[in-house]
C-alpha cells in the first residue's frame, strides 16, 4: 500500500471520521429566507445589481463581477429581493447580503434542479476565450475552500505552457465527503466536465487523484473515464494535506511548485472535483453556480448527510431536517476540522465554499493553553511545506519578523498539521497567521 | 619568583602593545560628532517610542541640529522640556499642541452583548483573523488589548470589554492608533474632553440595536451646537475640535448618551441648576 | 438573545493529537526504569535513595520558583522530575544528600530557569549540574562505589579513570559482555549499556527521539577510537571498551538527545551528533579528564541556535542551485 503516491515533506494522518461516506446526496427544501453573500470568491469585490423589492428569477445575477479577479453571484432561485444587509458568515466575516424571499418556500429543491432543461452541447463549437468567458459568467469559483475565481485559474499567460490538468479529487479533511460522493454519482458528468476542461488547453493529459481511502470512487471514476486515453486516475495515500494544491501536484507529478509561485510555474492546472461538475452544469444545463453538495455532519447531528440546499440558506434552516440540538451547539464550523473557520452566527448561509457544516458540543471542544515549546521538532517534521515552524513562531511572537522569514511565513500553507501534533499546545499555525498578518500590514 | 614574573611580563606586555595599538587607532578613526546632538537626545524624554517620525531620539536630535530647525516636535515631551531644547539650539520651538489617545466606542459589557466565545490568541489582530466582530456592534473595541502590548507609556488597560486611556499618562505618540484593526483609537488635544463615543455608521435603528449608548445620527447635536462644530456624516457625530468650545450641549441633548466628556463632566446639566 | 449559548471562536485546527509535555517528559523518565533497575542489582538501595532525592529536590526547587516568581511554571509538568531522574543517573550512587541538594539546585536555577524556564535552556540542566559538581568535588565525583559491594565503603575508579591514570594494561583483563551488563564501577545510571538501549529504542519507536544524534554519536567514537585502537592497540583501548564504559550509551541516547538543546534541523542534528562524539573521544584519549561525554555534549548544546540557522532543512519549492 505503501507504494502509492504522496507527497515527500511532512504531513498528517488524522482520524478520517468519514461517516457520511454512504449517505447518497439528496437535496433539501427551499427556506423562508436566503441570504445570499455577494462576495464568496478570493479577489475584487462584487457590485451589488439586485435592486430592493425587484423580482428575480433562477440564475439571474444578484452581483456582478468587477473585474477579472472576481466573480459573478446568482439567485438559486425565483424570489423577491427584501433588501441587503450586512451578515456575518460562516467564516466570521461580516459582509454583504442579498435577502431573498424564495418564491416555493418549502418545496423541495430537487424539483427546481429537476426543471432546469439538459442541452446538447457540442464542445467543439466553443473557442477557448467562449469557454472561459462562459464559467467566468456562471460564476464558478474553486470549491475545495479557497474559493478562487475558476476562469482566472484557466488564464495562465502565454509564457507558461500547461502540460497537465489535474482533478483534485484527494479530500484530505475529515468528516468531509462531499467530493467523494459526487465522484461516486456524477462520474460521467464530471468526465464531460474534464473534457470542456481539457479543450481548453489543447487535450493535454487529466489525472484525477483520489486518496486510497475512497475505493469506490477510484473504482468509479476509472470506468468512467475508460474511454479516455488521457484522462487517467490515480489513487493517493491517505495523507493530510494531500489535497493542497502544492502537495497533490507533488503527489501525482512529482513537480515541486516553487516559494511563492503558483502551480502554473510548473505547468500545472488544479481544479476541485465540485468545480468541474459546476463546469458541466454551466454548460449542459445553462445552469450558473448557485448550489452544491455539503456534507452535514458531526456529533450533534442525528442524520448525516451530504445534501445539496440552494446558497444563502440560513444554517438555522437545517437544524429540523437533520436533527440538530440548537442548544447544545457549541462549535459551528464551516468546512473540516483542520481548515474550516468557526461562525459565531446560526443564522449564517451557506455558500460556494461550504464543502460541510459540522456541529459539535461542549464534549468536542476542549479548551487549550499554550506552553513553553520544548523544541521537539515535531511541527518541522510534519510541515508539508517543510517550514522551521518553531523558530518562526518565535520571531512572529518577538515582533522581529526578518527579511528571510518572511518568505517562509507567507509560504506556510496554513494546513494546521504543526498546531495538530505540538506536544505543547501551541497555536502555531495562528501564530504564522498572524505573522502573515503583519507582513500585510507593514506593505 | 621567575616563574610569576615571567608571564606577569608577557601579559603586561601585551596590555601595552594592545592599548597603543588601540589609542592610535581611536585617534586615526575618530568621527567628528556634533557635541550638541548628544545634549539634544539628553534633553529628550528618551523614550525611543519612533512617534516624531524618525528612527528613535538619537535620530531625532540628529535631524533637528542639522536642519536647526524643530519644526517636527517630539510628540512626548512636554512642552516645559521643548522650549528647554529650543533655548538651548537659539530656534523657535514648534507649535506643539499636546494631543491624547481617544477611544471611539462605550461599548462596554453592560451597553453591549459579546456574541461569542474567543478562545485563541489574547490579540486584536489575531481576533480579526478569526472573526470581524466580537460584540453585537460590529464597529466595537474587541477589548482584547493590542493597543494595551504596543503602549510605551502603560497609559492604557483593558476595563469591562474596552479600553480605558489615562489621559495623564498618554504622550500622543499614536502608536495605538495603528495597532487597533477596528480604527476606532483617534487623537484629540488633550483638554478638549467631550468626545463621541461611538463608531458605528450603520442607520439609526440598527446602532441602537447594536447598543445601548450608540451614536443614532439623530442629529440633535448637531442642532444644538452654537459653534457648528459638531457635525453628523454616515449617521456618526463628529467634533470639530478647533471649533469646539466645551460647552457640552451636545452632551446634554444626546438622547443615547454616544457624546461624553472624557474624566467627568465640567458644566453641570442645564435642567440641574 | 440567547445569551447562555455562545459559540466558541477559534483557529483551526480544532482537533489535537494527545501527545502533550507532560506525557513525553513521564514516558521518557519511565524509559530510565531498566537502567535504573540494573543499577538497583549491581549497587542496592542506595540507588533509590539518591533518584528519589534528586527528584524530590528538583521538583520541589522548581515549585518553590514557581510560587515565588512566576504561577505560570508548572512545576509537575515532568520535565523537573525527568532532570532529577537523569541527575542522579550521572551521580555516583553514594553521593551525600547535600551534594544532591546542590546539583538540583545548579540544575533548576542556573540549568534551567535563568533562561527563562522550560524550553528557553541552551544547555541540557543535568548535564550543567554534573559538571558542576564534578568541578566542584572532585574526589567525591570519582569514588565511584565497586558494583555487588553493597556498601559505601568500597570505592574505586571507573574503568575509564583507570585507563587514564594506569594506562591500557588495568583494562586489559576487562570482559567486553560485562561491560555492557553493566558490572563496573560508574555513576549510577551509566553502566548499563544493554538495559539503556532498550529504553532508548523504547522511545525512538515512540517516536522522541530520531536516529540520527545517538547513531552519529555512537558511530563517531566507535569509528574515531577505532583507528586509533588500530594504529597503536598498546596505547589505546578498542573501540568497544569506549562503547560501554563511561556516560557514552546514556549520553548518546538521553542528554543529547534533549529535545530542548539539540538542533532542529536534519543536517543540525547530524552535526550535533558528529561534534559530540568527536569531542568525547578527544577528551577522553587525550584531556587529562578521563570522560568526555558531559563535556562534548555541553560544548555542542552551545552551538546548537547556530546549527540550526545556518543548515536549515531544505523547504519546499526552493530550487537548490538557486
Amino acid at each position: 500500500m505503501s507504494l502509492l503516491k504522496t507527497f515527500n515533506r511532512g504531513g498528517i494522518h488524522p482520524p478520517e471520521e468519514k461517516h457520511s461516506a454512504n449517505e447518497p446526496i439528496t437535496y433539501g427544501t427551499i427556506p423562508v429566507q436566503l441570504m445570499i453573500p455577494v462576495n464568496q470568491h478570493i479577489g475584487k469585490p462584487t457590485e451589488v445589481v439586485a435592486e430592493r423589492r425587484a423580482a428575480v428569477k433562477r440564475g439571474e445575477i444578484l452581483a456582478k463581477s468587477t473585474g477579472f479577479v472576481s466573480s459573478n453571484v446568482h439567485s438559486p432561485v425565483d424570489g423577491v429581493v427584501q433588501k441587503i444587509v450586512k451578515f456575518p458568515l460562516l467564516g466570521g466575516q461580516i459582509s454583504d447580503c442579498v435577502v431573498i424571499k424564495p418564491a416555493n418556500i418549502g418545496e423541495n429543491f430537487k424539483d427546481i434542479i429537476d426543471a432546469d432543461t439538459l442541452n446538447e452541447v457540442n464542445i467543439e463549437g466553443f473557442s477557448k476565450d467562449e469557454i472561459k468567458s462562459k464559467i467566468d459568467e456562471a460564476g464558478i469559483v474553486g470549491m475545495g475552500g479557497a474559493g478562487f475565481p475558476t476562469h482566472v485559474k484557466l488564464s495562465p499567460p502565454a509564457e507558461k505552457p500547461i502540460d497537465q490538468l489535474i482533478i483534485n479529487g484527494a479530500e484530505c479533511e475529515p468528516y468531509i465527503t462531499s467530493d467523494h460522493r459526487l465522484m461516486l454519482q456524477k462520474s460521467d458528468e464530471m468526465v464531460k466536465g474534464i473534457r470542456i476542461l481539457q479543450k481548453l488547453f489543447d487535450d493535454i493529459p487529466v489525472t484525477i487523484g483520489i486518496e486510497n481511502n475512497k475505493p469506490d470512487a477510484v473504482k468509479s471514476m476509472t470506468e468512467a473515464t475508460a474511454p479516455y486515453k488521457n484522462i487517467t486516475v490515480q489513487a493517493l495515500q491517505v495523507k493530510y494535506p494531500q489535497g493542497g494544491e502544492k502537495q497533490l501536484i507533488e503527489s501525482i507529478t512529482g513537480r515541486e511548485v516553487p516559494s511563492k509561485g503558483l502551480p502554473m510555474d510548473v505547468g500545472v492546472v488544479v481544479q476541485n472535483v465540485a468545480t468541474v461538475v459546476a463546469v458541466y452544469d454551466a454548460f449542459y444545463y445553462k445552469r450558473p453556480l448557485t448550489e452544491r453538495v455539503t456534507t452535514i455532519s458531526g456529533n450533534l447531528v442525528d442524520k448525516l448527510v451530504n445534501i445539496v440546499y440552494p446558497m444563502g440558506t440560513p444554517v438555522s434552516h437545517l437544524f429540523e431536517p437533520h436533527g440538530i440540538d440548537r442548544e447544545k451547539i457549541r462549535l459551528l464550523l464551516g468546512g473540516g476540522p483542520m481548515m474550516g473557520r468557526t461562525a459565531f452566527s446560526l443564522e449564517s448561509p451557506i455558500g460556494k465554499t461550504t464543502s460541510a457544516l459540522l456541529f459539535f458540543d461542549d464534549s468536542a471542544y476542549e479548551a487549550r493553553e499554550e506552553n513553553p515549546c520544548i523544541r521537539c521538532g515535531n511541527c518541522i517534521d510534519v510541515c508539508p511545506m517543510g517550514l522551521p515552524v518553531a523558530q518562526l513562531t518565535e520571531i512572529i511572537q518577538a515582533n522581529n519578523i526578518s527579511t528571510s522569514s518572511k518568505e517562509d511565513i507567507l509560504d506556510c500553507i496554513e494546513c494546521g498539521s504543526c498546531s495538530y501534533v505540538c506536544p505543547a499546545d501551541r497555536r502555531l499555525v495562528e501564530w504564522i497567521r498572524i505573522g502573515k498578518n503583519i507582513i500585510r500590514r507593514e506593505k | 619568583m621567575f616563574e610569576i614574573l615571567l608571564p606577569g611580563l608577557i601579559l603586561g606586555g601585551f596590555a601595552l602593545i594592545s592599548s597603543t595599538g588601540l589609542f592610535f587607532a581611536s585617534k586615526k578613526f575618530y568621527v567628528e560628532e556634533d557635541p550638541r546632538i548628544e545634549k539634544v537626545v539628553d534633553m529628550l524624554p528618551g523614550a525611543n517610542c519612533g512617534a516624531c517620525g524618525f528612527a528613535g531620539c538619537q535620530a531625532y536630535a540628529e535631524n533637528a541640529i542639522h536642519k536647526m530647525s524643530l519644526e517636527t516636535t517630539c510628540p512626548v515631551a512636554t512642552e516645559e522640556e521643548m522650549f528647554q531644547i529650543s533655548e538651548f539650539m537659539g530656534v523657535d520651538s514648534g507649535s506643539g499642541i499636546k494631543m491624547v489617545s481617544s477611544l471611539m466606542c462605550n461599548g462596554t459589557d453592560a451597553n453591549t452583548q459579546h456574541i461569542a466565545e474567543y478562545h485563541g490568541i489574547e490579540d486584536c489582530w489575531a481576533y480579526t483573523l478569526i472573526a470581524d466582530a466580537n460584540k453585537a456592534c460590529a464597529f466595537a473595541c474587541l477589548g482584547l488589548g493590542s493597543c494595551v502590548t504596543v503602549c510605551p507609556f502603560d497609559a492604557m488597560k483593558i476595563e469591562n470589554s474596552i479600553v480605558i486611556i489615562d489621559e495623564e499618562k498618554c504622550t500622543g505618540c499614536t502608536l495605538c492608533i495603528d495597532s487597533c484593526p477596528k480604527y476606532i483609537l483617534h487623537m484629540r488635544p488633550a483638554g478638549k474632553t467631550v468626545t463621541v463615543t461611538c463608531f458605528n455608521t450603520d442607520n439609526g435603528a440598527m446602532a441602537k440595536k447594536a447598543c445601548n449608548v450608540a451614536c443614532i445620527g439623530c442629529m440633535k447635536c448637531e442642532k444644538v451646537c452654537e459653534d457648528d462644530a459638531i457635525h453628523v456624516n454616515d449617521f456618526l457625530a463628529k467634533i470639530d475640535y478647533d471649533k469646539c468650545t466645551l460647552c457640552e450641549k451636545c452632551v446634554d441633548v444626546c438622547p443615547t448618551d454616544a457624546i461624553q466628556v472624557m474624566g467627568g463632566r465640567v458644566h453641570v446639566a442645564a435642567e440641574n441648576v | 438573545m440567547e445569551n447562555k449559548h455562545l459559540l466558541i471562536l477559534d483557529s483551526s485546527p480544532h482537533g489535537r493529537l494527545t501527545d502533550s509535555t507532560k506525557k513525553i517528559m513521564y514516558t521518557v523518565t519511565l524509559s530510565l526504569i531498566p537502567a535504573l533497575a540494573v543499577a538497583y542489582w549491581f549497587f542496592g538501595w542506595s540507588v533509590i535513595r539518591t533518584v528519589v532525592l534528586t527528584s524530590i529536590f528538583t521538583v520541589g526547587i522548581e515549585w518553590l520558583i514557581a510560587k515565588v516568581f512566576d504561577d505560570k511554571i508548572d512545576a509537575f509538568d515532568g520535565s523537573a522530575l525527568l532532570t532529577g531522574v537523569l541527575l542522579a543517573m550521572n551521580l555516583p550512587s553514594n553521593s551525600p544528600w547535600w551534594m544532591l541538594f546542590i546539583g538540583a539546585l545548579v540544575a533548576v536555577v542556573l540549568g534551567k530557569q535563568v533562561f527563562g524556564g522550560l524550553g528557553q535552556n541552551i544547555f541540557n540542566p543535568a548535564l550543567v549540574a554534573r559538571v558542576f559538581l564534578l568541578i566542584s568535588f572532585p574526589v567525591a565525583m570519582t569514588s565511584w562505589p565497586k558494583p555487588g559491594a553493597l556498601s559505601d565503603a568500597v570505592t574505586g575508579a571507573t574503568p575509564l579513570g583507570m585507563l587514564k591514570t594506569e594506562g591500557i594494561g588495568a583494562i586489559a583483563k576487562m570482559d567486553v559482555m560485562n561491560l555492557a551488563m553493566g558490572n563496573m564501577g560508574g555513576s549510577l545510571g551509566e553502566i548499563s549499556a544493554l538495559a539503556l538501549l532498550l529504553g532508548g529504542i523504547y522511545l525512538f519507536i515512540k517516536k522522541y527521539i530520531t536516529w540520527e544524534i545517538p547513531v552519529l554519536f555512537i558511530g563517531t567514537v566507535f569509528v574515531m577510537t577505532g583507528i586509533f585502537w588500530l594504529a597503536d592497540p598498546a596505547k589505546f583501548a578498542n573501540p568497544a571498551f569506549h562503547l560501554f564504559t563511561g556516560g557514552l550509551i546514556l549520553g548518546a541516547l538521553y542528554m543529547a538527545t534533549d529535545m530542548v538543546t539539540s538542533p532542529l534541523s536534519f543536517k543540525g542534528k547530524l552535526i550535533f551528533g558528529f561534534g559530540c562524539g568527536f569531542f568525547t573521544v578527544i577528551i577522553r584519549l587525550f584531556g587529562s579528564y578521563p570522560e568526555g561525554v558531559s563535556f562534548a555534549i555541553l560544548l555542542m548544546n552551545a552551538v546548537v541556535p547556530l546549527l540550526d540557522r545556518y543548515f536549515p532543512d531544505k523547504k519546499f519549492g526552493v530550487v537548490k542551485n538557486g
